[in-house]
Formats: structure tokens, C-alpha cells, sequence
């Protein structure tokens, strides 16, 4: 994990922002390849702004097939940022994510920068190569720990350390190999055969131990494998083993964290714990969160919760629970409520019922009403026109209480073939906080009190001078139904996944049911019928004008219901796994209109389908993933163009079985984006085509015209390869981890002059363990070069990392370690204005050109160094510290200096 | 400055690339390592455990030898218990064989290409349960009357009195196969099958939950028993000098 981690922070690659926002950018460092079944960090920089200005930023990911982002809240140092993926599923083919950044001043930048969610990052997921301490290869050796298995505790009467040999060749390896435990060369007690290693340590005291395995080769000696186990006492293992069986066990963490950033200080406290145990056929874990950041104007901070599951027939979860049904309905979101499954008649008989709180309310908090007077001086005579505002505070938009009711139905235990029938609904609570929407709104009363009696006087007679807050919250109504199938044949080699649903959605029923005077107001006429139908459906779905989609049209000047096509949404998965291969077939629909409020991370108006193969070749030591998609928008004919993309990628990846031959991964990705759009504007000169504000289907336009414009063409081809090598050395008894990556990423947009993109960059990483010695130190170094808007923007970022951990003590149980870094970055830019072509009055012959005025060059250089110590006593307790601190120096004209960055970090551990 | 350090990026992946031709005579140095240790005898399990005695004896010699911890067993070599014996196996692909008391077993097997075991275990008398990890390896498990295959299971083999064979399974699925009738049965969790000792009939039936869990929890208190406990005496002479002996011993089994 550690490795990995560090090949994201070595890795600078850099995609600029563009559009408004010149300043502030998202500065990503994007890993190559990651590997299955492990955390991964993504880390990445937000410059331009100070971290005090970053209101919150989360990174959005989803698995290839996955049809929603999972949102994952990034973690902050300065003004670098880690987001933690969990679990890198084994099967998974691509891993896609983007960024999102919360300014204070309400903007959201992200990365990429346009469309994020529909042109994520795309990294190719490897199966982790053959190494690790439980079955790997290395020096042609393949091995297999038999004792004690890594992280297992050993009781102090029954030690046994055992390793099987499966050497290729036949080496005579016997004279080769040396064990060490806790750094100590312990071959002369350890009975080392051709095909097994075997040793039984005398007397060793309670306490970790880590064993290494090592292999002498052509005079070059190169670890084999190593892993951690710990020593207790019979009894403290009998009573792990009754614990486990009929207690409880689990770890509690308490984190006290004091942080300055952008010259703001942020400090909190936050303590955890889980804990889990079983007693015959009962299951039973709680886990809770307490943290000093909890706010009342957020959504809650203090989480907890509790399971307890009878054998297969029940499970009860309560409190803050994450339940997953049909996942275009709900797929992991939070809930206060609880959830339960029952099953019946051999697991062939399911039920799921999920009730609870979506989102608590946090109340609207709005300003005294303000009196803004507008005097304009017109022939001599001042006019004064009064107006009556009622604003947010900062942070004073509210939210209403949600809540959720859905369940699931399923028949068949899923081990062949499952069934199942989803709903979901989802409301807010109308009356469970103030809304000011006018001025005779109750709610208002107590705001206007507070205007003088001549205010209000004035007022009454001018209700229209009173302005209320648009983005007032409004309360939404939504019912979800669907159905998922799954079918597994010969023994989940054929898996065939398929989900389907149909959603509706209100936007805003404070109104209530749709009635005849609004349908008078809006000047059609409706059958007193069809509004007794929609009031006696009120009960499951209030149906109004504001629905998203109105299941109601006119025909022949009537107004029928009917069903619109857009709020359904399909998947179908098949996967086939046969010979090494695993071939995926994946084809979506999502209806433009299709909304579940418990899973919005769904991309809407969508359809298209997928074909990708990963297999192994080589005795497993080459990996290739190929990919093929085709996907395209605009289902409900809503835009005014449809855009296709289309996606071709191969990646592979050489996982030599020798050691001293270098890994090799090497990815290459082409994607084209058309929307069949041409450019036309007979306003403007054929030379300032490819930077037209606007495209038309008219050749003039007469005084009085009525001018529809086109949709904006798009036609863009992406490439993008990257390549990374690895490699292990020996050096002065020390053994070296080398990596290289080089990234190219090049958009030409062949319809807008100024939409090329350009990146380039190179990152070198040098892990070094010391064999004599409890030291592994770091090296990563990284250039990246980045154009945007074809050329306008630049960005060169330079970075250097060092760094290391030093073990101390008997067992090893104090760590230390220490890394400084130096980030050097300077950007040039150039704002992209309009022309209006000399005709201020017309706006159909503007035209994008750059300001050469607005250029501005700035240059950032951070100096950040952080020190720790962790130290493990008592077997289960662990207590660690950490500090940091950031200097930024700006060199840009006006630049004001920006106090240092810093942080102390205390967390303590304790497993029980 | 760019190209400088594109350039060097380049030259150090060269440098990286360039072990290729290094390796590929490091391969050829290391064929030539080889020696006549590659025709060894693999071993196909170790003892992991075993209380108060177990007694091995290979293919070659009459003569029983007293295993001790982590004592290699190999294609063909037979192992014994006696009335108060127990031992855990734990074959090279960390499956687990824990043999009850009274049992005589035969070990056979080879290793395949994928690190697993091809392995026949030979139930002469006596019971023992296989826990079989992951699904590299093929199992099967044989007494006089009858054959168990399985894969990636645990279940339980025993010589009845009468000489039939019983199989129990406690997870995943067994065949078992009676050797003169050639008759078939699969096996799923929790049922049970007796082959009489003629090979010919196989008799199913259901265990109930809690005969699982008293066998299953038989085993437990088996692989506590392998654990000696402790006795210290303690010896003070009549000028007051004390001394202090350890004797380890097992536990009578609970019949």
C-alpha cells in the first residue's frame, strides 16, 4: 500500500484548468496502474488558493460497470489533499474518478475540468503480481508461507516457522537462502531443504517479530518475501479464542489533530471505535464516531451504529447504516435508520426493508431584511427605486428533513440465479424548516417586524419591492421501482447481471397536489378526473407542475397522461471467464429524467455499451486489459446535438518471474468525441470560424429575426499512453526499488481553435531498504509540463520528495520517520475574452479571442517538512505523532505573502 | 531544463531496460547451478502438532520413528496414534489433516503445476478430518471400502467398527464413491454417508446442527489437548535451598 501510495506522489501529472476559473486549478498526481485488492491514495494539490478558501473536496470514483460515483471526502495537509479508495475490487477492469473542489466564494472547480463525471480519469487495474508473503515468486522460486500465517498471533509453546519451496529449476537453493528474525540471521537454527524451510525458536518473548526471507544470487542478495507475526501466551491466546467465540473484541482510536492553514486555524478531536463479537449462531458489531467537528449546519459528523445478525435468517442494522439494494435505487448511501433482511426457506426468500433519515434538516438562516435603494438621474429628476431583500447568511441556505422508506423482495439464494423487485421513496419534509418565499409568507412575519412601522407600511403597499432568496431550498418528492436479475452458471464462470427501474420525481411540492387553479393560470383546462386521480396519489407521489418530467401532455387541446420515456433507466452485465480470459459485455440506458435522490451519483442521459478483455499469457507474467466503448447522450432528444465518444484502450502489464528483469506497464487510450455538428456562421470571416461565439443556420439576420443558434460543435481526438517501468536493485548491500513513469496526454480539438490540451510528464521514484539496517528512505522526483487552451495556460510544476522511516527498539516497535519536499511551480496565463467584431449591438458575429494584456505569470515554490514517531507497547497499543509544516513563497506581481501551513497530529490506538 | 530532464528520464529508463541482457546471462550462470538436489524428495506435509506421541514410518523401513514438530512426511510414509493420540498435518498447501486417536493413515501424493497437492490420503483405521484450503490442489481420501474426493471442503473420514466408512461433510461438497458397486453420491454440508465394508451400498442421512457442532467442538478440545500443560515442583532442601522442576504433560482425552 505504502509503494503504492507512493507512486501516486511521485507521479505529477497535470491537467489544467481552464475556462473562468484562471487562477485556481486542481493539481492531480495521477498513478499509472493500481493494483487489485489494495487501498489507494489519490493525492492531489489545489493551488491558486489558499486551503483556507477550500470549503470541501471530495474525489468521485467508480469501478468499470459501476453506473454511480462513490464519494470520498479528501483529507487535507496544506494544500496538498489524499482522497482513500478502499478495496480495489479483484475483478475490476478501470478504475474512473474525478475531483471536486468547494471554494468559500461558492465556486466549484474540478478535474477534468469540463463534464468531469463524463470524462473521468481513467487507471488501469492490474492483479497485484505474484509477490507478498503468502504465495509469491521471486529469483524463480515460487513459495508459500505455511507458519505462522502473516499477522496471526503464535502461542509461545507452539512456535513454528515453515516455508514451502517450489523452486523452478531446481536451484540448488539450499546454501542460498538465510532467514532473519527481527533483523537477526537465525540459518544456523532453521533446517533449509531444497523444497522447505523449517525452524522452531526457542524462548522467544511476548511481542511482534518479523521474519525475512533472503535469497544470495550471483553475489546479489534480494528479499524474498517478509511479514509480521506476534507472540502471546497460551493464555492471552485462549482468550483471544473465547473472545472471538462469545465476547467481544474490536479497537478504539482517539485523534487530536491542531492545524493552521491559509493563517485560519482548524482544530478538532475526534475519537472511534468498532467492535464485533459472536456468540453461537449470533453475530453482533457496533462501531461509533464522536468528533468536536460535528455542526448542526452540516450533516451529521458523529456517526454510529450497531449489527446483529441471526445465523442467515436475520439481519437488524440501526443507526447510521449503509444499506445497497437494486443499484440504480440505492447503492451504499448513508441512512439513520435502520435495515433489516430476513430470509426464509433456504436463503431462497429475502426481504429488505430500509427506513430512515437521508438527510437531517438544517434550518434556512437568513439576514435582517436590507433596504437597497437604486437613485437614477434621468432629465433632471432623480428617481429612487426601493427595494426590500431578504438574504442568506453565509452558509444560511437550509436543508429539508429526508427521509427514505425502501425494500427489496427476492426469490433464489443468488448461488444460481436470484430475483428481485425494488422500491424506494424518497420525500422531504415540507414543514420541517422555515422557507421565506414572499412576502405574505407566514415565515416572513418575524423578519419584517423587525422594519420600522414606515418600512412596513411602504411595504404593503409595495409587496413587489420585496425580494426573497432564489436559491431557497424546495422540498422534493421521488418513488423509485425496479427489478434485478442475476444468473451464475457453471460455477460463476457465466455471470449475467441486469437491473432495471423507473423513477418520478417532484422538484418542489410545497404546492401540493396539482389543482385547477394553477392549471388555470396557466391557461389550460384539465379534467376534474385527472386531478382527483393525482390527489388520491398524493399519498405516494405528489404530482404537480413541477415535476421533472410530466407524465402529462396535450393533444388536440387536451391534456392526457401518459408515460414518458426518460425516466427509465437499464443495465445488462454479462461476464464470461473461460481460458484466461475475462470478457465483459456491458450495455446502459439511463433516461435523461431517470433520478433516485438515494443514489445521485448516477450519470443521467446516457446509453451505450462496453466490450473489454483482460487475460494473462506467459506462465501469468503478462497482463492485458483491452477495452472498446461507445456511448452517447441526448435519449430524450432534449439538446440540440447528440455527442457519441468513443473509447479504445490496451494496457499491459509484464510481471517478470525473475527479479532482475524490470516491470513494464504500458497503457495507450484514444478517444473521439463528435457531435456531428458543423461549424457555420456566414456573420463572421471564414478565418475566425473555429472561435465563433455563436454558430448559425441563417446567412443574415434582419432587424426583427428571430435567431435560434446551433448547438456548439464538437470534435475532439484524445491520446493518451502512458508507461512506467520498475525495477530492483542491489547496490552497497542495499536493496533498490526503481520506478519510472512518462505520461502523454494530448486532445486536439479540430473545432475550437483554442482547445488543445498538452501534458507531459515524468516522475522517478527510488525506494531504498538497507539490509544491515532497520532503514527504508524515499526518493521521488517529478517534472510535469502542461498546456491548456492551446497554449494559452502553462503550467510547469517540479517536484522533489525525501524521505524515511527508521525502526527502533527491541521488536522494532518505534518508528520514525521524516520526509521534506520541495514543489516548485510557475504558470503563465492568458484570459480567453469576447470580440464583439466592432458591432457591440450584435451578438452573432462575436468571436473568442486571448488578451495578450491579461497575461500574467506567477511562480510558486512550497517547502513542506513533516516529522513522526510511532511507538507500539503492550502488544495493543500503538500511539503516534506527527507534525508538519509548509512554507509557500509566491513571486507574482501584487502577490500578498501567505502565512506558513501547519499541523501536530496525536492518535492513539488500542485493539481489544 | 525540459528537455534535460526528459532527456535523463529517457537515459535512466535505458539503464533500467539494459538488466535484460545482464539477466539473461545470470539465467544461463544459474543453469549451470543446477545440482542432483533438483531429483529430491519433496515432502508432502509437516506435523504441526500432536499429543502425547505420533509415530511415522516411510515406505522403505518397518522401523517407527517418533515424529516430532515439524517432522516432513513424504509420498508414501504411513502415520499412527495411539488410544491417547493426536496430530495435525498441515500438507505444503496449508490444508489441515487432524488425525483422532487410533488412526493409521498413508500419505501419498505429488505436487502439481500449480503448487498444490495431487494427494491420496489412506484411512486404514481410525478418523481423520481434512480441512482443504484454497482450490489448487485435488483430494482424495480412501478407506478399504470406499473413495472421497473433494476440493476445497472439510470433511470428516472414519473406520467404523464394523469395518464400513463413514464420511461427513462440514462445508463445500465430497463425492464419495464405494469401491465395489462403483456407486456415487455427493455429499453437501451436514449429511453423512456409510459405505459398508464391502464396498457395495452407501447410506445417506442428515445430521442435525447440534451433532455438527459436538464434532466440530470435539476437534477443539482435541487441539487444546496438543498443548502440554505445566507442572512446576518446587524443591527446598533442609538448608532452604530451593529448586524448581517443569513437567510437561497432556491431558487424559475425555472419552
Amino acid at each position: 500500500m505504502s509503494r503504492l501510495l507512493s507512486r501516486c506522489l511521485s507521479g505529477l501529472i497535470i491537467l489544467l484548468c481552464t475556462s473562468t476559473v484562471y487562477a485556481q486549478r486542481i493539481v492531480h498526481t495521477a498513478p499509472l496502474g493500481i493494483q487489485s485488492g489494495e487501498n489507494v491514495g489519490i493525492e492531489y494539490q489545489i493551488v491558486g488558493v489558499t486551503s483556507e478558501f477550500v470549503v470541501e473536496t471530495a474525489l468521485f470514483y467508480r469501478f468499470q460497470g459501476d453506473l454511480a460515483y462513490n464519494r470520498v471526502r479528501a483529507a487535507s495537509t496544506g494544500m496538498t489533499y489524499t482522497a482513500m479508495i478502499p478495496s480495489v475490487p479483484v475483478n475490476a477492469g478501470n478504475l474512473e474518478y474525478y475531483i471536486v473542489a468547494e471554494l468559500a466564494n461558492g465556486t466549484l472547480i474540478s478535474l477534468p475540468t469540463s463534464s468531469p463525471a463524463d470524462n473521468p480519469f481513467q487507471v488501469t487495474i492490474t492483479r497485484p503480481p505474484p509477490q507478498g508473503p503468502m504465495e509469491t515468486m521471486v529469483a524463480n522460486i515460487e513459495f508459500r508461507v505455511m507458519s505462522p500465517m502473516p499477522g496471526t498471533p503464535m502461542i509461545d509453546d507452539d512456535l513454528l516457522i515453515a516455508v514451502a519451496l517450489f523452486p523452478q529449476d531446481s536451484l540448488a537453493i539450499t546454501d542460498s537462502i538465510r532467514i532473519r528474525l527481527n533483523g537477526m540471521d537465525v540459518t544456523d537454527q532453521a533446517n533449509i531443504g531444497p523444497y522447505l524451510i523449517t525452524l522452531i525458536p526457542e524462548d522467544l518473548p511476548h511481542g511482534q517479530y518479523q521474519v525475512e526471507l533472503l535469497y544470495r544470487y550471483d553475489g546479489v542478495i534480494t528479499t524474498v518475501t517478509n511479514w509480521t507475526f506476534n507472540v502471546v501466551s497460551s493464555q492471552s491466546q485462549f482468550a483471544m479464542a473465547e473472545s472471538r467465540a462469545s465476547l467481544v473484541n474490536g479497537d478504539f482510536e482517539l485523534t487530536a489533530r491542531s492545524q493552521s492553514t491559509g493563517g485560519s486555524s482548524n482544530d478538532f478531536v475526534r475519537g472511534s471505535t468498532s467492535m464485533r463479537g459472536s456468540y453461537g449462531w449470533l453475530s453482533y458489531s457496533a462501531n461509533g464516531l464522536l468528533t468536536s467537528q460535528e455542526n448542526t449546519r452540516l450533516q451529521p459528523q458523529n456517526r454510529f451504529g450497531a449489527r446483529i445478525a441471526a445465523g442467515n435468517y436475520l439481519v437488524l442494522e440501526a443507526g447510521h447504516v449503509y444499506p445497497a439494494m437494486n443499484p440504480l435505487l440505492l447503492a451504499g448511501r448513508r441512512v439513520y435508520g435502520i435495515n433489516t433482511q430476513m430470509s426464509a426457506l433456504w436463503s431462497t426468500l429475502n426481504v429488505q426493508v430500509v427506513y430512515g433519515e437521508l438527510n437531517r434538516k438544517v434550518p434556512t438562516l437568513y439576514n435582517p431584511i436590507a433596504e437597497l435603494v437604486d437613485s437614477t438621474d434621468f432629465g433632471g429628476t432623480t428617481y429612487r427605486d426601493t427595494t426590500y431583500s431578504l438574504r442568506f447568511k453565509p452558509g444560511g441556505a437550509g436543508t429539508h428533513k429526508r427521509m427514505i422508506l425502501a425494500s427489496r423482495i427476492s426469490f433464489g439464494s443468488g448461488r444460481y440465479a436470484q430475483l428481485g423487485i425494488n422500491a424506494l421513496k424518497v420525500k422531504d419534509d415540507v414543514k420541517s424548516i422555515s422557507v421565506v418565499d414572499s412576502l405574505f409568507d407566514p415565515a416572513a412575519s418575524r423578519y419584517i417586524n423587525a422594519l420600522s412601522p414606515s418600512q412596513r407600511a411602504w411595504l404593503e403597499q409595495n409587496p413587489l419591492a420585496f425580494q426573497v432568496e432564489l436559491s431557497n431550498p424546495t422540498p422534493q418528492d421521488n418513488i423509485v421501482a425496479g427489478a434485478d436479475f442475476k444468473l451464475n452458471l457453471h460455477g460463476g464462470r457465466i455471470q449475467l447481471q441486469s437491473d432495471g427501474a423507473v423513477s418520478a420525481l417532484n422538484t418542489n411540492i410545497d404546492p401540493g397536489p396539482l389543482s385547477q387553479k394553477y392549471a388555470d393560470e396557466l391557461g389550460v383546462e384539465i379534467d376534474q378526473d385527472i386531478l382527483d386521480r393525482l390527489d388520491r396519489l398524493s399519498w405516494l407521489l405528489i404530482i404537480n407542475e413541477n415535476m421533472s418530467s410530466l407524465p402529462l401532455r396535450v393533444r388536440n387541446d387536451e391534456v392526457e397522461l401518459f408515460v414518458p420515456k426518460g425516466i427509465f433507466a437499464y443495465q445488462n452485465r454479462l461476464s464470461l471467464n473461460y481460458f484466461k480470459h475475462s470478457i465483459g459485455f456491458q450495455q446502459r440506458w439511463i433516461g435523461p429524467d431517470y433520478v433516485s435522490l438515494a443514489n445521485n451519483g448516477i450519470r443521467r442521459d446516457v446509453a451505450g455499451y462496453t466490450i473489454s478483455d483482460r487475460f494473462r499469457m506467459l506462465k501469468n507474467t503478462v497482463y492485458m486489459n483491452l477495452q472498446f466503448e461507445k456511448l452517447w447522450d441526448n435519449l430524450g432528444d432534449q439538446l440540440a446535438a447528440r455527442t457519441y465518444t468513443t473509447n479504445y484502450g490496451i494496457s499491459t502489464s509484464w510481471y517478470p518471474v525473475n527479479f532482475r528483469l524490470p516491470r513494464i506497464t504500458v497503457s495507450i487510450r484514444r478517444q473521439f468525441r463528435d457531435n456531428n455538428i458543423e461549424s457555420r456562421n456566414a456573420l463572421i470571416s471564414p478565418s475566425l470560424l473555429d472561435v465563433a461565439v455563436r454558430h448559425l443556420d441563417v446567412e443574415s439576420i434582419a432587424p426583427d429575426t428571430v435567431v435560434a443558434t446551433r448547438a456548439t460543435p464538437r470534435l475532439n481526438k484524445t491520446w493518451q499512453i502512458g508507461s512506467g517501468i520498475s525495477r530492483q536493485f542491489n547496490v552497497f548491500n542495499m536493496v533498490h526499488n526503481v520506478t519510472l513513469n512518462l505520461t502523454s496526454i494530448t486532445t486536439d480539438d479540430q473545432r475550437f481553435r483554442y482547445g488543445d490540451f498538452n501534458t507531459r510528464s515524468v516522475s522517478l521514484g527510488v525506494q531504498t531498504d538497507l539490509v544491515d539496517l532497520p532503514i527504508r528512505t524515499n526518493l521521488n522526483l517529478g517534472y510535469t509540463n502542461a498546456d491548456a487552451q492551446s497554449g494559452l495556460n502553462n503550467l510547469k510544476l517540479f517536484g522533489l520528495v525525501v524521505g524515511g522511516n527508521y525502526y527502533l527498539l527491541e521488536n522494532r516497535n518505534l518508528m520514525l520517520t521524516a520526509e521534506t519536499s520541495i514543489i516548485s511551480s510557475k504558470s503563465i496565463n492568458t484570459q480567453l475574452d469576447v470580440d464583439d467584431n466592432g458591432t457591440p449591438d450584435n451578438v452573432y458575429d462575436d468571436f473568442y479571442a486571448p488578451n495578450f494584456s491579461t497575461r500574467d505569470e506567477s511562480r510558486n515554490i512550497n517547502y513542506i517538512g513533516s516529522l513522526g514517531a510511532e511507538y507500539r507497547f503492550l502488544e495493543r497499543h500503538l500511539i503516534a505523532a506527527s507534525a508538519s509544516i509548509t512554507s509557500i513563497q509566491v513571486r507574482a506581481l501584487n502577490a500578498l505573502s501567505q502565512p506558513n501551513d501547519h499541523y501536530f497530529q496525536v492518535r492513539y490506538f488500542y485493539t481489544f | 531544463m525540459r528537455h534535460t530532464f526528459y532527456a535523463t528520464a529517457f537515459g535512466i529508463m535505458v539503464l533500467l531496460m539494459v538488466g535484460l541482457n545482464d539477466t539473461s546471462n545470470s539465467n544461463r550462470e544459474g543453469a549451470a547451478l543446477e545440482t542432483a538436489n533438483a531429483e529430491a524428495q519433496r515432502p508432502l506435509a509437516i506435523v504441526r502438532r500432536f499429543r502425547p506421541m505420533v509415530q511415522v514410518r516411510d515406505s522403505e523401513n518397518v522401523e517407527w520413528v517418533e515424529a516430532t514438530v515439524a517432522y516432513q512426511l513424504f509420498d508414501k510414509d504411513t502415520l499412527r496414534t495411539e488410544s491417547e493420540g493426536y496430530a495435525v498435518l498441515q500438507l505444503i498447501d496449508n490444508s489441515l489433516a487432524r488425525v483422532r486417536p487410533n488412526s493409521v493413515l498413508v500419505i501419498r501424493g505429488e505436487t502439481n503445476s500449480r503448487n498444490g497437492l495431487n494427494s491420496r490420503i489412506q484411512v486404514e483405521s481410525g478418523e481423520v478430518n481434512l480441512r482443504v484450503e484454497g482450490r489448487v490442489s485435488q483430494y482424495e481420501v480412501a478407506t478399504p471400502s470406499a473413495v472421497a474426493a473433494v476440493k476445497g471442503t472439510e470433511f470428516t473420514t472414519r473406520i467404523l467398527m464394523d469395518g464400513s466408512s463413514e464420511f461427513i461433510c462440514y462445508s463445500g461438497v465430497v463425492e464419495v464413491k464405494a469401491n465395489t458397486s462403483g456407486r456415487a453420491q455427493n455429499l453437501t454440508r451436514r449429511r453423512r454417508a456409510v459405505v459398508d465394508p464391502n464396498g457395495n451400498n452407501i447410506v445417506i442421512n442428515t445430521l442435525s446442527n447440534q451433532e455438527v457442532r459436538r464434532n466440530q467442538s470435539e476437534y477443539q478440545q482435541l487441539d487444546t489437548s496438543s498443548k502440554p500443560k505445566v507442572v512446576r515442583l518446587r524443591f527446598v532442601n533442609a538448608e532452604g535451598q530451593m529448586q524448581e522442576i517443569e513437567i510437561q504433560y497432556f491431558e487424559k482425552l475425555q472419552p
